[in-house]
């Protein structure tokens, strides 16, 4: 069972409802949460640091209200005159508390300042004066967020959006009055859920890939009954504006590198003649990494594509507009997420938008360059249908890999790497950016970044390898490679680097010890057969650098001269 | 209905009871479109407690509501 995810919420009121939201059975982690002493403000956290505990914290959340922690926004709201350096230097005491407060606990999270609808200030010229109240908490809330930005482990969490849902409700006074708890029950329901869906982004739980189903789920109508003419989609018709809509914000979230895929009932020239010749379609038949269009069972289709994409079912959601078909691969495939969808498309894209699962604690080239790469992967595997062998198609590909030494520059994607791979990941350790760089720093600690092309295209950073020397023996600590270029020798590219390297450090012994998770047996079947290693026991595997192991062939290895961090 | 709701052996605290009572008071503005005043009795309980068990509540609730003691 995985161990529980401790966290700490601070707060100058009543965080008790919060707290509440995060001891849910249902939930597929368990949280151990307990809350601050009553009145906490980070920014007195200095007087009492015991508050964080002895226990390290895996998460910390900062909920503060403005006029606790910026007392002059409380003359604000008295309509007297504050300078915007007075309310910024408070700003900056707040943020500089929050600096370094973070590096109590792996992930901290803080939520932005919101005031309640009712409260109206100076009417149609509040935005317009510096001291109006919405305008000072709009300098405010950038302030913060600009300032935050530069702390790996923060993340500034949205509080108006959830007020913006709860609504008129949002804020009672009668519960500020009678239990000094400032919101409504339904604000930290979704407060609670965002921060579950940020912890999930941080720890590499964030879905990769939408699977879509097509007849009244992407355009309305049955194609193959309708034809593509008569389809609704787009036009002067609700229902056809809405079905491009969805499509709209499915090749939004395209761009940012969740990759789009379809399962569907139908003949697959007729479905697909849509995406070639309806004139008002959004989404085309490059947007999509792969389809299975045909009669068989959606079940088998899903496993299929998911096996094509190197992707476990933990990466995939699927959406389809009928219950039935929701039910079965529900039923079926227990780690695809199956969202409820509703029956109304007007209200698609409002619950495709709303999905928290593709939440993402970073951006990176490579995200937006994804769907691209998935493309090229399937370049390569019909080129693979087509070469006499192995070795041909190997050698065809003319792959190049790149290390590099872990810096600055790579450090974000190295982490997004280490903590979103799950097949291909020797330990499956998570860390933060702060711990990863702290523990290459380590006299006794190696790490090699890893990057991949070849003549299809660039696939980017996409391996990580580390050990930890002891003596004249050194322990792989990290041997982690995305799933999508697995399989092309890269990862035994990366294993004569680590006893290269091993060597020239005059290391006799190398071992890796493979720690089982759901996912990572491809990493296990790697290290028994196609590494040359010793199997010591069930897990556990040594290399003798003294041996000679079979060189990779096919691949030309550069690499960049170490440098400083 | 007679099980304890606040109070000794009460089945919720009193963060959970504000939260009820605040619930009871929006829920009966939407319905009836009247403001009832609940929360004063939680603040001092003595020898009344309307917040006993469920009974008890439904049967303040009505007589707040029928005494016409509320903000229309």
């Amino acid at each position: 069972m995985p161990r529980k995810l401790s966290g700490l919420l601070i707060s100058d009121f009543t965080l008790d409802v919060l707290k509440s939201f995060f001891s849910n059975q249902m939930d597929s982690s368990s949280y151990d949460v307990r809350i601050s002493p009553f009145g906490q403000k980070i920014n007195s956290f200095r007087h009492s640091p015991h508050i964080f505990g002895t226990e390290p914290l895996d998460f910390v959340v900062v909920w503060n209200q403005i006029t606790a922690v910026i007392p002059s926004f409380q003359r604000i709201l008295c309509f007297e005159e504050v300078s915007q350096q007075e309310l910024l230097s408070e700003c900056d005491q707040f943020i500089s508390a929050i600096k370094e407060a973070s590096t109590f606990s792996r992930y901290f999270f803080v939520v932005n300042w919101a005031l309640p609808g009712y409260f109206r200030g100076y009417g149609p010229v509040d935005l317009r004066k510096s001291n109006g109240w919405q305008h000072a908490l709009l300098t405010l809330n950038k302030h913060l967020a600009q300032e935050l930005a530069h702390i790996p482990n923060v993340y500034l969490l949205s509080s108006e959006r959830w007020l913006q849902i709860v609504g008129e409700k949002a804020c009672d006074p009668r519960l500020w009055y009678m239990s000094k708890i400032p919101y409504d029950m339904g604000v930290f329901k979704l407060a609670a859920e965002d921060i579950k869906a940020a912890l999930r982004a941080c720890l590499g739980g964030s879905r990769k890939l939408v699977i879509l189903d097509l007849d009244d789920t992407l355009w309305g109508g049955i194609v193959g009954d309708d034809g593509w003419q008569n389809l609704r989609l787009g036009g002067h018709d609700a229902q056809g504006e809405a079905y491009a809509d969805f499509q709209r914000a499915l090749k939004s979230y395209q761009k940012r590198g969740v990759l789009l895929a379809i399962v569907s009932k139908n003949q697959e020239n007729i479905a697909l003649e849509v995406f070639d010749r309806h004139p008002e379609v959004i989404l085309k038949k490059s947007d999509f990494v792969g389809w299975r269009i045909n009669w068989k069972d959606k079940t088998e289709n899903i496993t299929d594509l998911l096996k094509e994409l190197n992707l476990t079912q933990e990466a995939a959601v699927y959406i389809d507009n009928s219950p039935i078909e929701r039910a079965r691969i529900q039923e079926s495939l227990p780690g695809v997420l199956v969202p409820s969808w509703t029956q109304n498309s007007l209200l698609y894209t409002k619950a495709f938008l709303s999905l928290s699962c593709f939440d993402t604690a970073f951006v990176s080239d490579d995200d937006q360059k994804r769907s691209q790469m998935y493309l090229q992967e399937k370049d390569r595997s019909s080129l693979r249908a087509k070469a006499p062998s192995m070795d041909e198609w190997l050698s065809s590909l003319n792959t190049t890999i790149t290390i590099e030494p872990l810096t600055t520059t790579n450090l974000p994607r190295a982490t997004q790497l280490l903590n979103k791979t799950n097949q291909m990941n020797l330990t499956t350790r998570r860390l933060n950016e702060g711990e990863f760089l702290k523990w290459s720093q380590d006299p006794s600690h190696r790490v090699w970044i890893f990057r991949v092309e070849d003549k299809m295209g660039d696939s980017g950073l996409t391996g990580i390898a580390s050990f930890a020397c002891n003596g004249q023996e050194a322990k792989i600590i990290d041997f982690i490679l995305s799933c999508r270029v697995f399989g092309r020798q890269i990862e035994n590219a990366m294993m004569e680097t680590l006893i290269r390297e091993a060597k020239k450090l005059k290391i006799q012994k190398l071992t890796g010890v493979y720690l089982p998770t759901e996912k990572n047996i491809p990493c296990l079947e790697f290290l028994s057969e196609r590494c040359g290693s010793t199997k010591i026991s069930d897990h556990t595997f040594m290399w003798d650098t003294k041996k000679d192991y079979p060189r990779t062939r096919f691949i030309t290895v550069k690499e960049v001269e170490t440098f400083n961090l | 209905m007679d099980a304890p709701l606040y109070g000794p052996q009460g089945l919720v605290d009193s963060v959970t009871l504000v939260l009820l009572i605040v619930a009871i008071e929006q829920k009966i503005e939407e319905s009836l479109q009247v403001t009832i005043v609940l929360g004063d009795y939680a603040a001092g309980l003595g020898e009344y407690n309307p917040f006993k068990n469920i009974k008890t509540l439904c049967e303040h609730i009505a007589v707040l509501i029928n005494s016409g003691n509320y903000a229309a």
